[in-house]
């Protein structure tokens, strides 16, 4: 720009152009695009309900054979329940494993810590009752699988004895 | 195809139908098949884009249909009863979508529904409508498609999609102010 501006009338006479201009501009952009959109809005009014309304998809002229085959086959087989017997095999996989967990938890399979803890069961309890030993007396050595491993120890003692 | 002066099942109301179709009268299931196989199939074929899933789930309505003949209690219009049927299998559908990978639409599929008097501009514009028409949430298409599709009542499209009379409202202006940005530089 060649011409300096010095005054502040410059200044505002520039600035106020800018905003006429600016100002004009908009006015006809915005009258322009609600106009032509106004146009559109109609137009696609017209269109949306042209396709929302189509009803013209192919329809097969078997279609009402094949349905009434597929309703008749559908009421020979009473549909298995599948989708239930899957839910509750897996319950009993998920309460299986957490069973198995909490076992082993437990009662660790190491001999020597069962034996150890059930000695000291066995030393600060009523294991050694004498209702218990003469249990494990008459079930013998063949039923000893049927007690926990406590009473285990304690038949395994009361033979011993 | 039978006419109404043809069969004399065919001048029976949906209503009478069912009656005889819990009789096992098969005619009368046939005669309720061709009666809505047209909109059935439109209506998933709209919400679905595929014409095989469409015409499978129509099947699957018409077997429910069958099946629950003998308990049917005509409480409210037919259409409302077998388009309620017809949403859930729908919602089921996407549900059984989103966990598979999605297929892409086959072009000759769709150029199957055109007619051939389409222009090539009406053509593109009814492509990219399908296109707006899959992005829209499924209550909002299914409630446009029963709206403007198959002609259905307020009333009754709030019946059969277990909502508020101005729940529906408010989706179908929604699918149509999408619809409508979707489309604005096409028409």
């Amino acid at each position: 720009m060649d011409k300096k501006i010095t005054t502040d009338d410059q200044i505002d006479q520039l600035l106020s152009q800018q905003i006429t201009v600016g100002q004009n501009f908009t006015d006809a952009a915005l009258r322009r695009v609600q106009a032509n959109r106004s146009e559109d809005l109609d137009t696609l009014d017209e269109y949306l309900d042209l396709f929302l309304a189509k009803n013209n998809a192919p329809v097969d002229p078997q279609f009402t054979e094949k349905t009434i085959k597929r309703v008749q086959n559908a009421h020979k087989t009473i549909p298995f329940p599948w989708a239930l017997l899957t839910k509750i095999t897996l319950a009993t996989a998920a309460c299986l494993a957490f069973g198995l967990f909490w076992n082993q938890a437990t009662f660790p399979d190491n001999p020597q810590t069962i034996t150890t803890q059930s000695q000291a069961k066995l030393e600060n309890s009523n294991f050694q009752d004498e209702r218990l030993i003469a249990l494990a007396d008459s079930l013998g050595s063949e039923a000893s699988w049927l007690l926990n491993e406590d009473a285990q120890t304690a038949l395994v003692i009361a033979l011993a004895n | 195809m039978t006419t109404p002066g043809d069969d004399p099942l065919a001048d029976l109301d949906d209503i009478a139908l069912m009656a005889r179709i819990a009789e096992s009268d098969e005619a009368a299931l046939r005669v309720l098949i061709d009666r809505w196989k047209n909109p059935l199939i439109n209506f998933f074929y709209r919400s679905l884009h595929s014409y095989e899933t469409a015409e499978d789930l129509s099947q699957v309505v018409f077997v429910r249909v069958h099946r629950a003949a003998k308990k049917y209690q005509p409480t409210a219009k037919f259409s409302t009863y077998i388009f309620h049927i017809a949403r859930r299998l729908l919602i089921n559908e996407y549900r059984h979508q989103q966990r598979k990978p999605l297929t892409p639409v086959d072009p000759e599929d769709l150029r199957n529904i055109k007619g051939p008097d389409s222009d090539r501009d009406v053509r593109e514009i009814e492509e990219a409508f399908e296109q707006a028409l899959e992005k829209i949430p499924e209550n909002q298409k299914t409630a446009i498609l029963l709206l403007k599709q198959q002609q259905l009542s307020y009333q009754e499209i709030a019946t059969i999609m277990d909502a508020s009379e101005s729940a529906v409202k408010t989706w179908i202006f929604r699918a149509r102010q999408f619809l409508k940005q979707e489309l604005k530089d096409l028409v």
